[in-house]
């Protein structure tokens, strides 16, 4: 018998309850004050976000915990202009790599309040080395989306 | 000419669902613990190789890269390995085999496990068979040891109360084991009175789900020769794989685990080992199911084939019995986080050093052996270890 081969279709559903350890909790806790707090290893001197319970570098745990501020440099961006299954947001918007002042380590986030019609215009308000500070959200959840998004400043 | 490995540090830490802490804080826990017991700072160790079974159970896929900045892996080769269950035994070969081969002199064996954090453990098991098939009908895996475990004891006229005493064993012996999840004073009757999840297997046959990790630090001969004056060989490695569709094998009957005989057979031979049950000091066998570890029993030659309803009927396997098998509670009494069953292989380690604490036997233990199971009936994983 000649067949025509079959797609067979599924849908893999696994809820999960991830655990986020206290470090990682606090984090997430003072987003609500709209505060960006890291961990300092007191080896290497390095400010770890999301803050962390200890330094992979020294191998040594970090229990000092410092204020950063929620303004940084782009240290890259890029434009995302195709669709995915789970995304979170539609097309066309801005992803970038923020480094926070007092941080080591980048925050990758969104970077808006810009208009997206025209590249160069674009290209002109975002660039690498440019300057961002966070948009709070008025409701904040405890949520790495509690910032809306880094919005270009001067 | 491969050259020798030795076992020089274990990292150990309780079993547990672990709630309060993330994959990597639990990985950084056993790595730190395993450079404190070899006396060794995070710059010594060479290259890291992980093993974790299944990515879906901590809901984050490649696992692996999770446990890098944890496990002393930073700017080192690593490498992550999947045999399924078996995976708790083969990623310590895999370590051995970086050694043996002189690539590296002191690499760690990282293998986890964060089962607490999917909601449904046999949700995701029944993920592990093909799409079209097997899946359909619901198969997970205490219904296929379901099926595994009746053609066994129909095959060698084994009992339930037979595998019951397995269970009374193991989670005793895990009432001695700081690490354990489940150590539980039961009577055989108790165990049979447990209800059944597929009969013939009970709720207390069956080890249980939970969080955890262990390291392994593994060193070629010059570099043991330095740690420590009496070293503890890694003297024989031996893996096996059967069909995935394994209804339908040259060996259709489920009871006997040819894959298994297969694995030991290398590990023996490798190690020069003619007579297991004479030479092999102290086990530690994979017992997800109480059935199991009497068959790994059977295929680790630590029994005749047939004869492990006799074994623990004549108290052979006990923690004082001349052939002890899982003191430390195995993965019924200590929990079965399942690539960290790696467990097993610390425990051989720990019984020949004399530091297995109260799970210590009451004998000399020079040689033991371990083994891993997984898959679909697939793979099985065997590791000699002993002293010159």
């Amino acid at each position: 018998m000649a067949v025509k081969s079959r797609i067979v279709k599924g849908f893999i559903s696994l809820p999960y309850n991830w655990s986020m350890g206290p470090t990682t909790t606090r984090f997430y806790e003072e987003f609500k004050n709209k505060r960006i707090m890291g961990t300092r290893c007191e080896k290497c001197n390095r400010v770890l976000i999301p803050a962390r319970s200890f330094c992979s570098g020294c191998f040594v745990e970090t229990t000092n915990w410092v204020q950063v501020s929620d303004e940084g440099t782009i240290r890259t961006w890029v434009l995302i202009n195709f669709s995915y299954e789970g995304q979170p947001m539609a097309p066309p918007y801005i992803t970038g790599i923020i480094d926070l002042d007092g941080a080591d380590v980048g925050l990758p986030h969104f970077v808006g309040g810009v208009e997206l019609d025209d590249l160069e215009t674009v290209a002109k308000k975002v660039r690498i080395g440019g300057r961002v500070k966070a948009v709070w959200k008025e409701n904040r959840e405890g949520h790495i989306l509690d910032i809306d998004y880094f919005k270009p400043i001067n | 000419m491969a050259r020798r490995v030795a076992l020089v540090g274990v990292g150990m830490q309780k079993f547990d669902f672990r709630k309060t802490e993330t994959v990597e804080e639990m990985v950084f826990d056993v790595a730190r613990n395993a450079l404190e017991d070899a006396h060794l700072q995070k710059e010594n160790i060479d290259s890291v190789v992980f093993g974790s079974a299944v990515d879906a159970f901590c809901g984050i896929n490649n696992s692996d890269k999770t446990a890098i900045d944890a496990s002393t892996g930073l700017w080192k080769p690593t490498m992550r390995n999947s045999t399924s269950g078996s995976t708790a035994v083969s990623t310590p070969i895999l370590g051995y085999n970086h050694v043996a081969c002189g690539l590296h002199d002191l690499v760690m064996v990282i293998c986890f496990e964060k089962m607490s954090e999917n909601a449904s453990a046999q949700a995701v098991f029944s993920t592990v068979y093909d799409e079209a098939f097997v899946r359909p009908i619901g198969l997970n895996v205490p219904i296929q040891c379901g099926l595994e475990a009746r053609a066994y004891l129909h095959r060698y006229g084994l009992t339930e109360r037979q595998m019951a005493k397995v269970s009374v064993k193991n989670r005793g012996n895990a009432l001695s084991n700081p690490y354990a999840q489940l150590p539980m004073k039961l009577t055989v009757d108790k165990v049979l009175e447990s209800p059944y999840l597929s009969w013939p297997v009970k709720l207390l046959d069956t080890s249980p789900v939970t969080d955890g990790a262990r390291a392994v630090i593994l060193a070629s001969e010059h570099v043991a020769r330095e740690l420590t004056d009496n070293p503890v060989w890694i003297r024989g490695v031996g893996r096996g794989a059967d069909s995935v569709w394994f209804m339908g094998r040259k060996n259709n009957d489920l009871g006997r685990l040819d894959y298994a005989y297969l694995a030991a057979k290398q590990a023996y031979d490798m190690a020069g080992i003619k007579n297991p049950a004479a030479e092999i000091d102290y086990a530690e066998v994979y017992d997800p199911f109480t059935y199991k570890e009497m068959q790994h029993c059977e295929a680790l030659g630590l029994c005749p084939e047939g004869g492990a309803g006799k074994m623990i009927d004549d108290g052979i396997s006990l923690k004082e019995g001349t052939l002890p098998v899982n003191a430390s509670g195995g993965l019924q009494g200590e929990g079965n986080p399942i690539g960290a069953g790696m467990s097993r292989l610390c425990w051989c380690y720990l019984q020949i050093k004399g530091q297995a604490g109260d799970c210590q036997v009451p004998k000399d233990v020079n040689t033991a052996v371990c083994n891993a199971w997984g898959g679909m009936y697939q793979y099985n994983a065997v590791m000699v270890v002993g002293r010159d």
